[in-house]
């Protein structure tokens, strides 16, 4: 079985900035990114991919079986938000007739949803629920 | 003892260890049992079932 997480921490660093600059470019250039002729679009496509995937596939600091835990309902959450939205703007598009409203969410928009719940649940939630679990304690 | 101090002697990260006090986590088997060898318990002196469970 090939790990989740099978690069080492500093490609999280890596990603972050293949990321940034592939979004800087898009906002920048304003390339066409659903054309496979437009040489940019392309660019920007795959610098934001990668970088992504960068960021997912790296390591934390300590790899242990509740790290894994996270990553599997992290996952589950974004596929289901992303499949819900996408549900959703299609049911939209049909009851307005209005083909603005059709989807235009990438596979970018999961990767994206899935670091969200990802470093909610291992820093965000946890600093809170460390707060509230200490109040209880007093 | 600090969560971070527990979390380095188990070889885990400092969120599992505040995941499993705070009752988001149910550990497996084996941390459950490096947990008990750790703090020199049963496993039933540390963890017990819910009523729900």
């Amino acid at each position: 079985m090939i790990p989740f997480a099978f690069l080492n921490k500093r490609f999280k660093w890596l990603g972050a900035a293949l990321y940034l600059a592939g979004y800087g470019i898009y906002s920048y250039v304003q390339p066409n990114v659903l054309s496979v002729k437009d040489g940019t679009g392309l660019l920007v496509q795959v610098m934001v991919l990668a970088g992504l995937l960068m960021i997912i596939c790296s390591k934390q600091n300590t790899e242990d079986e509740y790290i894994n835990h996270v990553r599997l309902i992290s996952l589950q959450w974004a596929v289901l938000l992303f499949i819900a939205l996408r549900l959703w703007w299609k049911l939209m598009g049909y009851v307005t007739s209005d083909e603005s409203w059709m989807p235009q969410w990438q596979v970018n928009s999961m990767l994206l949803f899935y670091l969200v719940f990802f470093y909610y649940q291992t820093f965000f939630k946890e600093r809170v629920m460390s707060i509230i679990h200490s109040n209880r304690e007093k | 003892m600090t969560q971070e101090e527990l979390a380095q002697k188990l070889d885990v990260s400092r969120q599992s260890i505040n995941a499993i006090e705070t009752g988001r986590f149910v550990p497996s088997t084996v941390l459950a049992l490096k947990m008990a060898r750790f703090f020199k318990l049963s496993v039933n002196d540390l963890f017990e079932l819910e009523k729900h469970d």
